[in-house]
């Protein structure tokens, strides 16, 4: 039954005559008032990322700091130490690149590690908002990282910038893809030990890499490069759209 | 306002979880007993909307919940069996999460939220962390976050499971207050949770449906079932063997007073005893497999 229609009889049955122009005019008033009520009546998605990033802990807030600066000085002392060398330096920016992927698996497995994951999943904004709102946190805290990795990496050391993507954000972009594969296929306990294989796998494909073609650890980003990277970045959204609209995360987080 | 459960199954690998149920619920307590491993929370996580079913459906006022998705998750509350927090969780700062993954502008949620502690008789402890509170508290608590977002529909997947008995009748008497005017879905193995709130009660047994009306015509099921019998204790064994036996009390003089089930009183000496529902759970549920007097 249209608006008009319930409204015409709604009037009846109070006994109360309305004529045509009155009833199209408190249909305008509702059609108006009604965004605005629906506004108070739900959080946005945007204030709800806020309060997810409260919720996923001091303490892992605290665990990110500290991994960055480790890194960080890692890498300076790295320097320090051994100056130039291309090879050792690229599998330490692969290392921390891989760190910073593993570092998201607790953030990830929060809500199952702690029995949050039902009442996530059945409440309004539902377990794909959550998980969508936790790999935005993840992707700008990440990205936030790589890029200071790589410009410090940089403009401290001789790498070239076809080395930095080789040796950081290829092992991140790789592993990341790799981990959100494991996400919406493998059962909640199993995430985290088969994060770490897809850590290990990357690590040594990487360092294969470093060996067979030490040239790129100098060079500069070729085109070649650019497509692998844009490649890995479109799989990695692909994945992550496959995660959050088809995959069965939801009744895999169940035991 | 209703919700149908239109023979809905599910299967893990090897085993079929649940079976065909089909159940219709309008307003009031409904209790689904069963043991463990009957397919009850298997069924309340399908009607919950986390699991799929892979044959039938669950609707809401006729329209399946998947269609309805967001707008079914707004009109529902659950507390589901594992029942967890972060740990760094306050109750207020639990409460507070959960009303804003439920969608509640923060205005709403604070009234909510104070209104839900002082009912809940948890006002003194909001600002305590969640880890401190007893295994009652933490329960009550976990019914406040259900109830947040005034639900018509209120799943509780074994609400009172580590409870002491005066802190279950408490929880007891909170939902029977509750489901007026709503649908209030209870799964327990502990029959005296619903014998007496529940408006009508649904068994379970591996996956199936096996009974299903209000206390009363459960209760005649076991009609004529239930005895008592005075016998010397070093029978026992070889009775415990023979018989369901429900109850036993030592009594004096080397004897025991049995409560048991059975189509005949196992001696001239057996009286007939008044049914409860906890019978026919033990009549249906045997143990052990024992063969009947």
């Amino acid at each position: 039954m249209s608006m008009e229609k319930r409204m015409r009889q709604t009037f009846r049955e109070l006994d109360v005559t309305v004529n045509g122009e009155a009833l199209k005019k408190l249909q305008e008033m509702a059609g108006e008032e009604l965004p605005g009520r629906q506004r108070e009546k739900n959080m946005s998605f945007g204030r709800f990322l806020l309060t997810q990033i409260r919720s996923i802990g001091w303490k892992i807030w605290l665990a990110q700091g500290g991994i960055l600066a480790a890194e960080v000085c890692g890498l300076c002392s790295l320097q320090q130490s051994f100056g130039w060398n291309g090879r050792l330096i690229a599998c330490y920016l692969c290392l921390c690149a891989l760190l910073m992927f593993l570092a998201s698996v607790p953030v990830l497995r929060r809500g199952l590690r702690y029995g949050m994951h039902e009442i996530e999943a059945t409440a309004h904004f539902s377990w794909r908002r959550v998980l969508l709102a936790k790999l935005l946190i993840l992707g700008m805290g990440d990205g936030v990282l790589l890029g200071g990795m790589g410009i410090l990496a940089l403009s401290l050391t001789k790498l070239g910038q076809g080395g930095v993507c080789l040796a950081l954000f290829m092992p991140f972009l790789g592993a990341s893809l790799g981990g959100m594969f494991l996400l919406g296929r493998l059962p909640g306990e199993a995430f985290a030990p088969g994060c770490v294989g897809i850590a290990v796998l990357t690590a040594l494909l990487t360092g294969m890499a470093a060996i067979s073609c030490p040239e790129w650890i100098l060079a500069e980003l070729t085109w070649v490069g650019a497509i692998v990277l844009v490649f890995l970045g479109a799989a990695l959204i692909w994945q992550i759209r496959y995660l959050l609209v088809r995959s069965a995360y939801g009744e895999l987080q169940l035991r | 306002m209703n919700l149908s459960i239109e023979q809905v199954s599910k299967q893990y690998k090897d085993k079929k979880a649940v079976q065909g149920v089909s159940l219709r619920l309008t307003h009031g307590v409904w209790g689904l007993l069963g043991a463990n491993g009957a397919g009850k929370t298997t069924l309340m996580r399908m009607v919950a909307g986390l699991l799929k079913p892979d044959a039938g459906r669950v609707t809401y006022d006729g329209i399946p919940i998947e269609v309805l998705k967001g707008r079914y998750r707004d009109i529902f509350g659950y507390l589901p069996q594992e029942f967890g927090f972060y740990p760094e969780f306050r109750v207020q700062d639990y409460l507070e999460y959960v009303a804003a993954l439920k969608g509640l502008p923060a205005k709403r949620a604070k009234e909510k939220i104070d209104r839900l502690l002082e009912q809940l008789t948890l006002a003194e402890v909001g600002k305590k962390k969640i880890s401190k509170l007893s295994g009652g508290m933490k329960r009550r608590v976990g019914i406040a976050q259900a109830l947040l977002n005034d639900p018509k529909v209120l799943l509780l997947d074994e609400p009172t499971s580590g409870l002491d008995p005066g802190e279950r009748i408490h929880l007891r008497n909170l939902i029977s207050e509750f489901a007026r005017e709503r649908i209030v879905l209870i799964s327990t193995h502990i029959v005296s949770d619903v014998e007496y709130i529940a408006t009508r009660n649904a068994i379970m047994k591996d996956g199936r449906l096996v009974a299903e009306g209000t206390t009363e015509e459960l209760i005649r099921l076991v009609e004529g079932k239930v005895w008592s019998s005075r016998v010397p204790t070093e029978e026992l064994p070889a009775l415990e063997r023979r018989l369901r036996i429900i109850n036993l009390r030592n009594e004096e003089e080397g004897m025991v007073s049995i409560r048991y089930l059975g189509d005949m009183p196992l001696d001239g000496n057996g009286v007939r005893e008044k049914e409860r529902l906890e019978d026919l759970y033990l009549w249906l549920f045997p143990q052990n497999g024992r063969e009947e007097a």
